[in-house]
């Protein structure tokens, strides 16, 4: 059985017609090909999938696609705006913070949600925001100098 | 700084913007019309005869395109040195996970629906599951005919140690025989998962001609064509294989998994199939870091000076032993460190047990040889009542040296490291507070050899492309080889394109892995450069009337343009330089290959830590890495290498440990098996320390594998500076520390487990 689901993600409208038990990360990489959203365990331990719903995080592996039809949805290809990169892409390009970069789009997202609610967190605020979001190759410490930079640049 | 155009500076990765906006496409992301959903079934069994496999009523479930077993795929073995590993088990399953069958169906649901609905009939079998036990005379055997398999290095029969090797150098009883006092110490160390962030992923596509196209997320599309190729039973050229951006290897992407099923599946269901693994399948069965039980004895002078050492390794292979590239692993040369020791004797074991099969991960053996090595280093400074850091100096490797098992290195800088992580570290001064430790470790590793191709084409407009094979599994390695080019042509960054491309579009490359990238990669890119940078000259002296035989000589390059250097005001531009050479671009391509390395990376850290000994948990509070690397192409991507093995290192000292019962892994989720979080991860403080010529290209050296190796021992170390006490089993763990803690007692604060004194 299928039902018709409506989804609002990135301001866009789609109207889908999905089974109630597809996953938010199944519908937005397999029906809207929004592949930036990364199936990294598909039960909410690694936050590859983080996309934020009306601004909070949540891993989109963990909700159903069909229970989110009043939420805005705003994934890693919603970030840049009008072709202009966000403070955070910036600073994580700048300060060499990517490597394999399956990560990325999830820490991204929750640190958009952080920065959103504290443009100026601390160290240890920063650390929170990210702490369910794993990366294997960068021990962390470069994505910690590109929100410091991030913050100081927004601050301006 | 240095006077470079475009190498030793930190420039912004050539793929960071496609990575920061999601554009960067995985395997996984990959979707073609009509495309399958694969998926495989299991063994839940350590070990099991397969009766019967009854597939009818998955083959009816509507969706269902294509069921298949050991019939339906080559009896065909697999390994990229000893060959073991079938397809899909045929009779016999090895281990809990391995696959057995496999179905392609429309969507996923379908497809699990249908693997639970494929009934197996298996005769429980005994299970070896204890490495000691699989190597005892009369053990059952995991493989029957062991002797049959291709590549074995050596004739064995009937038994599980499928490889013993071992290294010497002068005589260890003559050696023990002089020592003033010796020591023994057992270690350990679990399986331990790569933790690449992407799951393996492939996707087969068969054309109506035969021809056969590979999507897969490994690091080595040349390596997959080639097994691809034999398995099928084609020419390579008619197998294509399209690299994904790899999410991260770590050692594990570099032999295929599902891309044999995708392929049979494929062709029975006449329709592209694409697999991806779950994060449980990745746990239960990819190619882990091999569990270790190691001994190691050492001989020492009164002069506190090394004179005999022997170490004794067993590493668990799991059920399989071709996912690596070689029988053994290289960490077993590693077993007496970096020291000077006249007398050297290394034995190491490679046994098949009934459990997940054990591949390559991040410098492989290293990290355990490390741990056990350095840990008994300073086990034994502190029977001597020696500075941890005094003893090792006294005993370090010096320029001139042989190294422990005989051979001759050159640039030898364990030293330099030592004294910049000191100087840079809390080393040597008053404890802050209590239960505050501070430990140190160092760390030898070569740089990695093999073959890489490049090709660099000069445009009629003056940019550039580099085409190589060469794979960047988040490295940086592709800006490295960019920067490198750069160099070469003195041209700005952004005139230089690099794509990735696939197995018909680069010349051969062996893949990444062992360190070898920046150096073999990186020089045949450099060569390749050079030769298009000598057309551009010859071609620009008929224009500048600079005599031909003198060109290469006088004639200068700087920002896209050429000059004689004595006249720097008339220039040509690449652009003009193609033209006038009367071609649309100018093409120069070099293939480089090395198969023997002198060169060999030094690295030493320092660990501080915070132990709270009521619950044992313990803080890494900072990190001192210092590490010999030649030369920094690229200081942010080496640092970012070093920062990264360090979390990693982090992990595997305190953290990480794949459980098993009854041979099964217990804790398949990144619930149970903890990675390292951005709260884990200590301060690091990253020290490159430049100046030895290095094989590579502006004489760097390797980076990628290096930083995991010192973490552990140098945390273990820390520990037992902060409480007293030393774990010799990783992961150290809080009900480790305080059982020791307890066992010890408060009468003997500064307990050593080291052995008998003669």
């Amino acid at each position: 059985m299928k039902i018709p689901v409506t989804l609002k993600v990135n301001g866009e409208t789609y109207d889908l017609v999905i089974a109630p038990y597809r996953t938010l990360l199944d519908v937005l990489r397999e029906e809207l090909q929004l592949t930036g959203s990364k199936k990294g365990c598909d039960v909410g331990d690694c936050g590859a999938c983080t996309v934020l719903l009306d601004g909070k995080p949540v891993n989109a592996c963990l909700v159903l696609a069909a229970t989110v039809q009043d939420s805005d949805i705003l994934t890693i290809e919603g970030l840049a705006q009008n072709g202009k990169l966000h403070p955070l892409q910036e600073a994580f390009i700048k300060e060499g913070a990517v490597q394999c970069g399956f990560c990325i789009p999830g820490i991204l997202m929750s640190l958009k949600a952080l920065l959103d609610e504290n443009p100026s967190p601390t160290g240890e605020e920063v650390k929170a925001a990210m702490a369910g979001n794993l990366c294997r190759c960068t021990g962390y410490s470069k994505m910690f100098k590109a929100v410091e930079s991030a913050t100081s640049g927004l601050g301006r | 700084m240095s006077d470079y155009y475009a190498v030793g500076k930190s420039v912004s990765r050539v793929d960071a913007t496609a990575k920061v906006t999601g554009e960067a496409v995985y395997t996984a992301d990959v979707m073609l019309p009509g495309m399958l959903y694969g998926m495989a079934k299991r063994s839940p069994y350590a070990h099991a005869r397969i009766v019967r496999i009854d597939s009818r009523k998955a083959e009816a479930l509507p969706g269902v395109r294509a069921v298949i077993t050991a019939e339906n795929v080559p009896g065909v073995l697999l390994g990229l040195k000893l060959q073991d590993v079938p397809i899909l088990a045929r009779n016999e399953a090895r281990f809990a996970g391995e696959k057995v069958a496999a179905v392609a169906a429309v969507d996923e649901e379908t497809a699990r629906e249908a693997i639970n609905l494929i009934e197996v009939e298996y005769e429980e079998l005994p299970a070896i599951t204890d490495v000691e036990e699989a190597m005892k005379d009369g053990a059952p055997l995991v493989h029957d005919n062991l002797h049959t398999y291709a590549g074995l290095p050596a004739p064995v029969k009937h038994t599980n140690i499928f490889f013993h090797e071992t290294f010497s150098k002068g005589d260890t009883a003559q050696g023990f025989a002089q020592a003033d006092l010796v020591f023994e110490q057992t270690f350990t160390t679990p399986i331990v998962h790569q933790g690449y962030m992407e799951p393996h992923a492939a996707l087969v596509d068969i054309a109506p001609d035969g021809g056969v196209t590979v999507w897969s997320s490994v690091k080595v599309p040349f390596r997959v064509r080639a097994i691809m190729a034999e398995i099928i039973g084609l020419p390579i050229t008619r197998v294509r294989v399209i690299p994904g951006f790899v999410g991260g290897d770590f050692g594990g992407k570099g032999m295929v998994l599902d891309e044999p099923l995708c392929y049979y599946l494929a062709r029975k269901s006449g329709r592209p199939v694409k697999m991806v693994m779950s994060r449980q399948e990745e746990f239960l069965a990819a190619s882990p870091r091999h569990a270790s039980i190691i001994r190691l004895k050492a001989g020492v002078s009164k002069s506190a000076e090394l004179v005999a050492w022997e170490a004794n390794a067993v590493f668990d292979s799991g059920a399989y032993a071709g996912y690596k590239p070689g029988v053994g692993l290289g960490g077993t040369k590693k077993l007496a460190g970096a020291y000077r020791v006249p007398h050297v004797r290394i034995d190491g074991y490679y046994v098949y047990t009934h459990t997940v099969p054990c591949g390559h991960c991040r410098a492989p053996g290293d990290p355990q040889a490390s741990f056990a090595v350095e840990s008994f280093i300073d086990m034994i400074a502190s029977r001597l009542k020696l500075d941890p850091f005094c003893f090792r100096w006294l005993n370090a490797l010096e320029e001139g040296d042989l190294s422990p098992t005989g051979e001759p290195w050159k640039a030898i800088n364990l030293k330099e490291t030592m004294t910049a992580a000191v100087n840079a570290s809390g080393w040597g001064k008053p404890k802050p507070r209590k239960h505050y430790g501070i430990g140190i470790a160092c760390a030898e590793r070569p740089t990695g050899t093999g073959e890489s191709s490049a090709v660099v084409i000069v445009s009629g407009d003056g940019s550039v492309n580099l085409i190589t094979g060469s794979s960047d599994p988040g490295t940086g390695s592709r800006t490295i080889l960019c920067q490198i080019v750069a160099e070469a042509l003195k041209v700005p960054m952004d005139r230089i394109t690099i794509n990735l491309v696939d197995t018909d579009s680069a010349p051969y490359d062996q893949g990444a892995g062992g360190g070898r990238t920046t150096f073999v990669a990186g020089l045949s890119a450099y060569r390749a450069a050079l030769e298009v940078r000598k057309q551009l000259v010859a071609s620009a002296a008929k224009l500048l009337k600079c005599p031909q035989e003198q060109a290469q000589d006088l004639i200068e390059a700087r920002d896209g343009f050429l000059f004689v250097k004595s006249d720097p005001n008339k220039k040509i531009s690449y652009s003009q330089a193609v033209r006038a050479a009367g071609k649309s671009q100018l093409i120069g391509e070099e293939t480089f290959s090395c198969k023997e390395m002198d060169d060999t990376c030094f690295a030493t850290h320092i660990a501080e830590v915070q132990v709270d000994a009521e619950r044992g948990v313990v803080e890494v509070l900072r990190i001192t890495a210092a590490h010999d690397i030649g030369f920094a192409i690229n200081p942010a991507a080496a640092e970012g290498q070093i920062e990264g093995g360090i979390v990693q290192g982090v992990g595997f000292a305190l953290l990480e440990e794949m459980q098993r019962a009854e041979g099964k892994v217990a804790n398949p989720t990144l619930t149970d098996y903890k990675l390292c979080t951005s709260l884990d991860a200590p301060e690091i403080v990253t020290l490159l320390v430049e100046g030895a010529p290095g094989a590579g290209p502006f004489h760097a050296k390797a980076i990628g594998e290096i930083p995991t190796c010192p973490i552990a021992p140098a945390v273990a170390n820390a520990i037992f500076d902060a409480v007293g006490v030393r774990i010799t089993e990783l992961p150290i763990t809080g009900e480790k520390i305080v059982k020791a803690l307890k066992e010890s007692g408060a009468s003997r604060p500064v307990p050593v487990a080291v052995g008998k004194e003669r």
